[in-house]
């Protein structure tokens, strides 16, 4: 049975795709968070590289570009986490392999979010970095509340 | 920018941990598509794998450097380094790396070049 959301959000969950517009997003979040009281996850994901390819791809250690990138998103994330709120437990900065909306959708299911928030970046046309067809899809059957957030530059 | 790779998935990669750095990146599967695209977008730079079908890094690179003088291109390879070292260099390209690389390597020769 599908899940009726009438009441107030508890658990918030913004995706970033860690761009240049991500403080403006997660500031948002935050402040829409604060306002109701709910906890907030922040959410990127990188790209499986040996998952999406099925196969070895010639001349590159996939495990050793995965760690990179996703040490890389943590840090980002961590950064952008610091200068917006200040100190945000772990467990609540969220860096996953993987379909990002497979990865959204199982993220909601295990954290119990309420309410989704996204960038729009209004010069590229662009739904937190998505190409078109995940955003057509997330937008069809959106597994929650969507926020949209619409970010410019300056 | 643009990533031309065959390997989706790696152009994927370097676009994700590019994009955290500010870069804009635009993928593409190989020459003539990554020629398609430069007509529609204004790019700064170009990053291109040289082994790839139809069209490959080399080609692309000298075509570029026909329609766009002045327009950078670092050139990616995992075969026979040295020997396509010194070709993409005699050909005219900007930067060079050789696969395996780490993402952290190619944002710095990116860097540089862009800000030369």
């Amino acid at each position: 049975m599908k899940k009726v959301f009438s009441q107030d959000p508890t658990r918030v969950l913004c995706y970033l795709d860690l761009g240049r517009h991500s403080i403006q997003v997660v500031s948002y979040a935050y402040r829409v968070a604060r306002i109701f009281d709910a906890r907030l996850f922040m959410l990127h994901t990188v790209t499986d590289i040996k998952g999406a390819a099925g196969f070895y791809v010639p001349h590159i250690n996939t495990d050793k570009l995965e760690e990179e990138v996703i040490k890389a998103a943590s840090d980002k994330m961590y950064s952008i986490c610091h200068e917006v709120i200040g100190d945000v437990d772990p467990a609540n900065r969220l860096v996953m392999r993987g379909n990002p909306l497979l990865v959204i959708n199982e993220v909601i299911q295990d954290q119990g979010i309420d309410l989704l928030v996204l960038g729009h970046d209004v010069s590229k046309g662009t739904l937190s970095s998505f190409k078109v067809d995940l955003a057509e899809k997330l937008l069809k059957q959106p597994p929650c509340p969507l926020l949209v957030v619409p970010v410019t530059e300056g | 920018m643009l990533v031309v790779d065959d390997s989706n998935e790696l152009s994927q990669v370097i676009a994700d941990f590019l994009g955290m750095f500010g870069y804009d990146v635009t993928t593409a599967k190989d020459g003539y598509a990554a020629l398609d695209l430069m007509k529609e977008r204004r790019l700064d730079i170009v990053v291109t794998d040289i082994h790839m079908p139809r069209m490959d890094g080399l080609k692309l690179m000298t075509e570029v450097k026909q329609q766009y003088p002045g327009m950078p291109v670092v050139l990616i390879t995992g075969f026979s380094v040295e020997d396509a070292r010194k070709v993409a260099f005699e050909r005219g390209a900007d930067a060079f790396m050789a696969k395996p690389f780490h993402l952290k390597d190619l944002k710095d020769v990116i860097d540089s070049v862009c800000n030369r």
